[in-house]
């Protein structure tokens, strides 16, 4: 039988520990709640002022703000989503947050009019780093007039 | 009797398999509503008890009639086996039974088809394509019904019909990373196991030659075979010019997008940049110098003629642009491939995988409009350059810079891997130096016009370019750090990163194939594409998630897909045409289904 040579004895070598890497990376992969969310979590603050009572089909804005520990990450946005009643009532906008942190998103009830005078609604701002989920966000219930 | 075998044989893989996955409390990630969720791959079809039943009587029957056929030791352990599957059963240990159950038909395959002779291997090949394209049907089905129902609840799961298809994928998703990352390792991977021939005379030195000619043989064969698949071939590049285009305005239908969203995260950036530059700039050319200044000169100006051609809004023009994008894409890639292969399936099928998968779930996702027009443009201008070393003509040459140029103006991200794909092949041509020098002559002359081009534009004019773009990335993205922590972020970014778009496994599994058949047939166009994967490695291993996600999306991916699809079918139909053809409709299922899950989930 021929003898191993050094670059037999380093290929072996090489080869072994790529697959060791690859099983190990098999295994993360199959313990998807070991990764976190959001590798780098934003050192923010999200306030967010909220209208006292929204009426339905009645345009409104919502302003807010992230305080930054750090430098103010690029490329954030800051999406809302209004769900009244049921799910089948909901209404989603995104903005842009500025360099500054500051944010303006308006939403417009307008879907199915609800047979109801008013209705509570669940208001949710998320911040999203632009495919995913910073972490940030804030809610509030809320009161919708439905004019007659 | 045999045939009852190999038709049970195939519901026994598939369900106890099912059921296995059920009980080991394995658990996915899935994109539901635009939120990335854990979900258990959990399927119950009557109830736990009845199903794990009918699995254990399924095997008893197996058993039976092989000990019945053949009246050895290993057939009688097999019916001690599915007897031992009732028992666990009836002491309520679910997860036991049904994985007995799942060695019984794993061991029956092997015993009777490989050992024995008993079963076709063929047939049970048939029937269990059969099943699991049935599977594929009821799927598409699902998402049609889920469709046409109208006034869905956002929130609710998908319906049984299509769950059992997602499932069956999804339990595959662990090997999304690995096959991924040894797709980008693959060229780096050769040269390591080089040194490790096997001896000759050897099985496997016999195994790997049959492997080399067979793949040296089919590729040659593949020109002359072009007309072979024909209507197949039609088929798939209608689709994949169809497909995506349709998805566009479904993705705006009261049904799929209840809160009328913007899908597409960049689509917010371009609308953005575009009214502020309008309301910024007192004259058009005021506006057309800011527009050039920026690395996407190109996209944000046929967002703007289109909205003024057609007297819309910037969002509802960017928002409509994939309708666009996507067939001007498709009929790039399908040239380039055809002018690779010479195959028209070959061309349809990597045409057909990019419009129903990662590329494009991505690219709707993340809005990637100018990536999208980017890589259209580099797929065109790499097609012509090729055409013009064969021809050997300067003014093809010219054109193919023009295309590379416009490229550079659509989007930094493809214009830069062409180049780094262009340089490393004129390196590899130097090395090689039994290779005729007027092909360095061609590259070299591609690579110093574009590189010119970007010269003046980022270094003389000072506006952004593709150079400016890649050392920000280089010097602000890359890092070791993101080398040692690999695998979390590698599969965060399978899992979470554009709604887990790049977590569909049979997109890498024909990939690597189609590099192994790319490392073996070595042609110049091959190894451009070859090095075109080798560009992106350094991004895909010290990058973060978004890096790694644009390597991936950036490079040809499909067309390797492609190329080891078309190996596998040749195979094929030299066995069993049926096959073939059982395999190509499996295809078209599995990939509208990704495409399908995808669109409808993508909207709250």
């Amino acid at each position: 039988m021929d003898s191993l040579g050094f670059k037999q004895i380093l290929s072996i070598m090489l080869v072994n520990l790529i697959a060791l890497w690859l099983t190990y990376g098999y295994l993360v992969a199959a313990n998807p709640l070991t990764i976190k969310e959001a590798p780098g979590k934003l050192n923010c603050k999200l306030s967010v002022d909220y209208p006292d009572m929204i009426v339905y089909g009645v345009k409104f804005g919502i302003s807010g703000r992230l305080i930054c520990e750090d430098k103010m990450p690029h490329q954030l946005m800051a999406q809302a989503l209004l769900v009244c009643g049921d799910v089948h009532m909901l209404t989603v906008n995104t903005t842009i947050v500025r360099d500054d942190g500051t944010f303006k998103v308006y939403l417009e009830p307008s879907f199915p009019k609800p047979h109801t005078n008013n209705i509570q609604c669940g208001l949710t701002v998320h911040v999203i780093s632009k495919t995913v989920s910073t972490g940030l966000m804030d809610k509030k219930t809320l009161t919708m007039i439905v004019p007659s | 009797m045999r045939k009852i075998i190999e038709i049970l044989l195939p519901i026994l893989i598939v369900f106890s398999y099912l059921k296995v996955l059920s009980f080991s409390g394995v658990t996915s990630i899935l994109m539901i509503r635009r939120w990335s969720m854990a979900k258990p791959l959990s399927i119950v079809f009557i109830n736990d008890f009845i199903d794990c039943l009918a699995i254990a009587f399924i095997a008893l029957t197996i058993s039976i009639l092989l000990a019945y056929g053949c009246r050895k030791y290993p057939s009688f352990l097999l019916i001690l086996a599915s007897a031992i599957s009732i028992i666990f059963l009836a002491s309520s240990l679910y997860f036991c039974s049904a994985l007995t159950s799942l060695f019984v038909s794993l061991f029956s395959t092997i015993y009777a088809a490989s050992l024995k002779k008993e079963i076709s291997l063929s047939h049970l090949a048939k029937y269990l394509s059969s099943l699991l394209l049935l599977i594929e049907a009821v799927g598409v089905i699902g998402w049609l019904l889920y469709l046409l129902h109208g006034g869905i609840n956002p929130y609710m799961e998908p319906l049984p019909l299509q769950d059992l298809e997602t499932k069956i994928i999804y339990s595959f998703s662990p090997l999304t990373p690995v096959l991924a990352t040894l797709f980008m390792l693959s060229i780096p991977l050769f040269i390591i196991v080089k040194p490790l021939r096997p001896i000759e005379g050897s099985r496997p030195a016999e195994l790997l030659n049959r492997f080399k000619a067979f793949t040296k043989n089919a590729v040659s064969n593949l020109s002359r075979h072009s007309e072979k698949y024909g209507a197949w071939s039609r088929i798939f590049l209608f689709s994949a010019l169809i497909i995506p285009a349709l998805a566009t305005f479904l993705l705006y239908t009261p049904t799929v997008n209840p809160s009328n969203m913007v899908i597409g995260v960049d689509i917010l950036y371009y609308v953005d940049f575009l009214r502020d530059l309008q309301g910024s700039s007192q004259n058009g050319l005021e506006f057309l110098y800011k527009v050039f200044s920026s690395d996407r000169s190109l996209t944000l100006l046929i967002i703007y003629s289109i909205s003024r051609l057609f007297a819309i809004d910037f969002r509802l023009a960017s928002i409509y642009l994939p309708a666009i994008l996507s067939p001007f894409l498709i009929l790039s890639l399908y040239y380039l491939t055809l002018n690779l292969f010479r195959n028209k399936l070959c061309a349809s099928l990597a045409c057909f995988l990019a419009a129903t998968g990662p590329f494009t779930t991505a690219s709707f996702y993340g809005g990637f409009l100018a990536n999208w027009l980017g890589l259209s443009l580099t797929y065109l201008s790499l097609n012509i350059m090729m055409k013009s070393i064969e021809q050997y003509s300067m003014k093809t040459l010219l054109l193919s810079i023009l295309l590379s140029i416009l490229s550079h103006l659509a989007h930094p991200v493809p214009w830069s891997f062409l180049m780094a794909a262009i340089t490393l092949t004129a390196l590899l041509v130097t090395a090689q130096r039994n290779t005729g020098r007027g092909i360095l002559k061609f590259l070299a002359a591609f690579i110093a016009v574009n590189i010119l081009y970007d010269f003046i534009k980022t270094r003389i004019l000072k506006f952004t370019g593709a150079t400016v773009v890649a050392e920000s990335i280089v010097s602000t993205e890359l890092s070791f750090a993101n080398l040692v922590n690999f695998w979390p972020i590698n599969v965060f970014m399978a899992y979470f990163h554009v709604g887990g778009a790049f977590n569909f496994p049979p997109t890498y599994i024909f990939a690597l194939l189609g590099m192994a058949v790319f490392s073996i047939a070595r042609f110049l166009k091959f190894d451009i594409l070859r090095m075109w994967v080798l560009a992106g490695l350094p991004l895909y291993l010290l990058g973060p998630d978004y890096v790694q996600a644009r390597t991936l999306q950036n490079i040809p991916i499909d067309i390797f897909a492609s190329g080891g699809l078309v190996m596998v079918l040749e195979y094929l139909s030299l066995k069993d045409k049926i096959l073939s053809a059982l395999l190509l409709i499996f295809i078209y299922l599995l990939y509208l289904n990704n495409l399908l899950r995808f669109i409808v989930n993508l909207p709250f």
